[in-house]
Formats: C-alpha cells, structure tokens, sequence
C-alpha cells in the first residue's frame, strides 16, 4: 500500500518537476516568470487526448503535442520576451498571463469544456512486485522526464550554448560583449521549457487517461510551488520540488481524503520555507546548477532578490524566527548563500 | 600607415544625454592608441560604441578593410575585435576556465582554443591554479588577467581596453604595463583608455584626448606631456 503511494507520487511528482524545470529555467536565465507555461501543458494534454481519439500512432501523437509546446513557446517568446527590453518589465508577465487564458479559451471554443477521456492506445502492462504495482508507461514517464532532466544540465554544464546561458543569466550585458547573440539564444529557453512542459502534459494524459482545458491552471501553482521549493533557478532543485509535491499530495488525498490537499501541499511549502528559511537546494545540493548569481544586480530589478527569497517582501518575516545569515538580502541566491557560509569569497570589486 | 580601424563621426547617446558628440578616431595595424580624458568624458561609451554595445550613430566603421557601419556586436567581435571592459565584467557563476572559453564564443576551432587556453595557463599560473574554481574567488588582480586573457582568446586583431589599471597595486600595474607591450610586440593593436595617463603615454604611439564626449586633441605622446595644459588637467602630481 505505502509502496504503491509512493509510486504514484513519483509519476505524479515527475509532471510537476517538469513543469518546475520549465519555470524555473525562464527565471533562471531571463528573471522571467513565464504565465503561459501551463497554458502549454493544457494544449499538449489536450492534443494528445485529440489525436489518439482520431487513432493517430501514438507515438506520432506523442511528436505533435510535445512539439506543439516548443512551438508555443516560440509563438511566446515573439510576444512577450522580446519586448521586455522596451517596456516595463510586467509587461510581458502580464501578456504571458494573457497567453495562458488566450490558449485555455482557444482550446474551450475548438473541443468544449468536458474534462475528456484519453483513449489509452496501447495495453497497459504492469509489473508485480509484491503487492505494488507498477505500470510500465508510468516508468517510461518517470525514466523519460529524468532524462530529459540530465540533457538539460548536459546542456547548460557543459556546452557553449549553456555557458551562454549562465552568462545571460547572471549578466546579459556581458553576454552581448563577449558576442553571444542573446536575441538568438533566449528563444531556445523557451523552447526548451515549452518543450518540457508539453513533455508533462502528454505524460499527465496518458497517466491519468484524462484532459481538459483547465488542467494547465491546476498544475500552475504546484509547478510554481515546486520550483520555489527548489530554489529558483536551479533545476535538479525544481525536481526535487515536483517529486516532493507529488508525495506529500498523495499522501494527504490517502490520509486526510481529497479535499485536504491543498493544505497539506501548500502547508508544506509554508512551513518548509518557514523552518529552513530557504529553498531545498540549498541544504541538499549546494547549488551547482543554479543558474543565476547575485552579481547579476547591475541588471536584474529588486524584484528578483524578493522572488528568490520569497519571504523577503514580508517585513517581519525577515527578522523571525532568527537571523540565520549576517550577509545582505539583496541579490540573494540560496546556493550563494551556502556557499558564502561554507567559504569566504571575495566580493566582486566595487565600481 | 594602414589603418585597421577608422571611425567618423560617432554619436552615443542616452536619452537626453549625448555622451560621445561626434568622435572620428582611427587605430593603425599593430598600433597602441590611447584615449585620455576626465571622468564622464565619453571615453567607455566611445569604446561601447564601437564595439556596437549601445546605440551609436556613426558616419563610417570600418575595420580590417571591411565596412562595419550597421554590424552587430557578434559581427564586430568575429571579424577581430574584443573588448576587456570596465571593471573587468568577469562572469562569478563560471569558473574560471569557462570565463575563458567564454571568450572565445564565437570560435568554432576548439582544438585551437584549447591550445591557445593551455598557453595562457602558462603566462597566468595564477589563473592555471585556479582553472576549476568559480572566477568570485579570483582576487581583483587576478580578475583583470582573467578579463584579458578572455579578450585574448577571441584572438582579436584590435583589443579594445577600458581602464585595465583601475584597482590596480603600483606593482600590478606595472606588470599589467608590460604584458600590454608584450602583446603588442606578437602583433595586436591596441585601443587604451587609461586614468593612469602617464603609464599610458609612457606605452602608446598616438593618444586621443576627449572632452565632454568630442575628442579635443590628438597627438604623440611626447607632444602631449610638453602640453602644459593637458599636464595640468589630467597628469598633476600623481604617477
Ligand atoms: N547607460 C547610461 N545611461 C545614461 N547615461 C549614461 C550611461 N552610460 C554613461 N552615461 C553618461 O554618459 C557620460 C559618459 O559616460 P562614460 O562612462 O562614457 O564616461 P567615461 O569617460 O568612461 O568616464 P569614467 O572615466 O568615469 O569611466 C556620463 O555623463 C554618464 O553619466
Ligand atoms: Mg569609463
């Protein structure tokens, strides 16, 4: 019973972790908080509910919905990145919030409100160990969205468009100096996260055999929860925030029935912020792959430092229960703070 | 002399601020040109300028006979130019070899980038000491050769330099000094604004001298230190 829980967590979890990477990728390098994200989640687990009732291949059914999210994420990206450099920055917020209820509307009007039934195309086969059941296509879920995990930190570690990225993430300016061409590098944040999220949509369909156009909404905050968790801009981090979301989901809908859920996830969050006054990563993983780092304030608003420390924004909060930290909130960034308390760097020279 | 790079009539603005009014410079092949002037003179945003960082209007670029006047900073820096800028700009979340790689961007022979990486190990041991360790640990002197030596990796034809001395020890600089000479000597033009105006004179064939964005003057180093009033304003009693 506790084995089977576990799993489905898992399956569950992996979803929101890739929703989490997604987001978190786009406030890592562009301290940008993508809205549509879920929007494309929705329109990918809808597809695939489509196609399969339309006895496409289902692989081929697989193709087409997660290549829909990268190519969303590019339609995004035109509308609302790109004009970030001319305009406030909540502007494109705000439009990639416009997106996610731009898609769920497009979405109602072509296939109607219904909450829909995902043909399942294939046999499920399941494996027995002991009493826990574990069905393969939600292994190859897990397996697949581990992967596409590990590529991505492949990518942004050792390649030179990932140190690209950093770059871009902890400075643009900088990046435009050194000959990075940024307006051709940032679309690919966002096809990757496009990407990524579709990837959880089709899983989530399959899974769970059922989509509607409201699915996106009810993913949004636990993939943003996740990657707060997580610690922004980290992305093993934001996994371990999805999986961590999917468990204690679960298990609050077996233990204290469904309509304790919320609570139990939300209260979770609160309090795992309250008690470590910081996100997972920072304890767990000291936060190689965080993207971004609190140089970056030449170019990166105040509002970055409040994100990251989410409880910053709350005055009293900042001084209770303790002060764990003598170092400046401003820039803060959880990894760079363990590291700053590990050992004594230098600052960066001022001017 | 052959002129690698020639500029006419840059323009810079911010707003409502004109920070470079018309500047026309030009840097011969294997030349070292100095840009002298007080703070706010224009001198960086001339560099920005012509690197095409900031929004610059300008009649003519040309460089390595190739007309650069719209390219954009990729173009400019692929074809042989590299800014080391002002204060230093080092990417802290990097290590320090990817800071170098960093520089070398938009090379696509990395066999070459690699030997080029190990022989810059060799000038720096400092910087080959700490090959693996995040650039926030480098000290300040350290950063600087960092910033050069990732300007040197994108095997620029001009290096363009803004303010290499600044926070600089006296003996730093010194060193900073030569090894500008040096790289000089294996052929690579240099364009230089310095503070350190003496240092400067002392290195550079030709220097520029701006004032609130318009370059003003323009000579030999020697008839620069015998104009009383250039002594006056920008060299006083300091080294
Ligand atoms: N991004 C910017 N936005 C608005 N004004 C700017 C910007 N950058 C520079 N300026 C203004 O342009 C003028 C020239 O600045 P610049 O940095 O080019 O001077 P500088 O000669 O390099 O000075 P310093 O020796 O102090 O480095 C200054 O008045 C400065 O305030
Ligand atoms: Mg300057």
């Amino acid at each position: 019973m506790l084995e089977q829980q576990l799993v489905n967590s898992l399956m569950l979890g992996s979803v929101y972790a890739l929703i989490a990477v997604a987001f978190t990728l786009a406030i890592g390098v562009l301290n940008f908080l993508n809205f549509s994200l879920p929007g494309l989640f929705m329109v990918a687990g809808m597809l695939t509910w489509f196609l399969l009732r339309a006895h496409v291949a289902w692989p081929l059914a697989a193709l087409l919905a997660i290549g829909s999210g990268g190519l969303l994420g590019l339609l995004v990206e035109r509308f609302t990145y790109r004009l970030m450099s001319r305009s406030a920055h909540f502007v494109p917020l705000v439009t990639s919030m416009a997106f996610l209820i731009l898609f769920e509307n497009l979405v109602l009007i072509a296939w109607g409100s219904d909450l829909q039934r995902v043909p399942l195309p294939f046999e499920t086969v399941s494996w027995r160990l002991g009493p826990t059941v574990i069905a393969v296509p939600q292994l190859i879920g897990l397996a697949c969205a581990v992967l596409a995990v590990a590529l991505l930190d492949v990518l942004l570690k050792r390649t030179r468009i990932g140190r690209g990225l950093r770059t871009i993430a902890e400075d643009p300016q900088t990046a435009v100096l050194l000959g990075v061409p940024v307006a051709r590098v940032v679309p690919l944040v966002f096809v990757v996260g496009g990407l990524f999220t579709a990837l959880g949509g089709f899983l989530f369909a399959i899974n769970y055999q059922q989509a509607s156009p409201f699915m996106g909404e009810e993913i949004a905050l636990k993939g943003i929860s996740a990657m707060v968790l997580g610690g922004m801009g980290n992305i093993w981090g934001a996994i371990l925030g999805g999986l961590l979301i999917g468990v204690v989901e679960t298990f609050s809908i077996t233990w204290f029935g469904a309509r304790a859920v919320d609570i139990g996830v939300y209260g979770l969050l609160l309090a795992i912020l309250l008690c470590l006054r910081t996100a997972l990563s920072c304890r767990w993983s000291p936060g190689s792959s965080t993207l971004a780092s609190p140089h970056s304030s030449r170019s990166a608003p105040t509002a970055r430092a409040t994100f990251r420390r989410p409880m910053a924004c709350i005055p009293w909060l900042r001084r209770w229960p303790r002060s764990s930290s003598v170092h400046s909130w401003d820039g803060w960034s959880p990894s760079r703070s363990c590291a700053r308390a590990a050992s004594i760097s230098r600052l960066p020279p001022s001017r | 002399m052959s002129s690698l790079l020639s500029v006419e009539s840059l323009s810079v603005r911010y707003g409502r601020v004109h920070a470079v009014r018309g500047a026309s410079l030009s840097v011969g092949e294997g030349e070292i040109v100095a840009v002298l002037g007080a703070n706010g003179a224009g001198k960086s945003s001339l560099l920005n300028g012509i690197l095409g960082l900031v929004p610059a209007h300008h009649g003519a670029l040309r460089f390595a006979s190739r007309d650069l006047t719209g390219a954009s900073p990729p173009q400019r820096i692929a074809a042989g130019m590299a800014l080391v800028p002002e204060g230093r700009r080092i990417v802290m979340s990097l290590t320090v070899e990817e800071n170098l790689l960093m520089g070398a961007y938009l090379r696509r022979d990395a066999p070459a980038v690699r030997k080029e990486i190990e022989a810059l190990y060799a000038r720096f041991p400092n910087l080959a000491a700490r090959r693996a360790l995040l650039a926030s640990v480098l000290s300040g002197g350290e950063q600087q050769m960092l910033a050069i030596g990732r300007g040197i990796l994108a095997r620029p034809r001009l290096m363009l330099l803004d303010e290499p001395s600044l926070g600089l020890s006296p003996l730093l600089v010194q060193e900073l000094f030569r090894l500008l000479a040096e790289l000089n000597r294996e052929g690579l033009a240099l364009l230089l604004v310095e503070q350190n105006t003496r240092q400067a004179l002392r290195l550079c064939t030709r220097a520029y001298v701006m004032e609130l964005g318009a370059i003003v003057m323009q000579d030999r180093p020697r008839a620069l230190l015998d104009d009383q009033r250039l002594v006056a304003a920008y060299l006083g009693g300091s080294r």
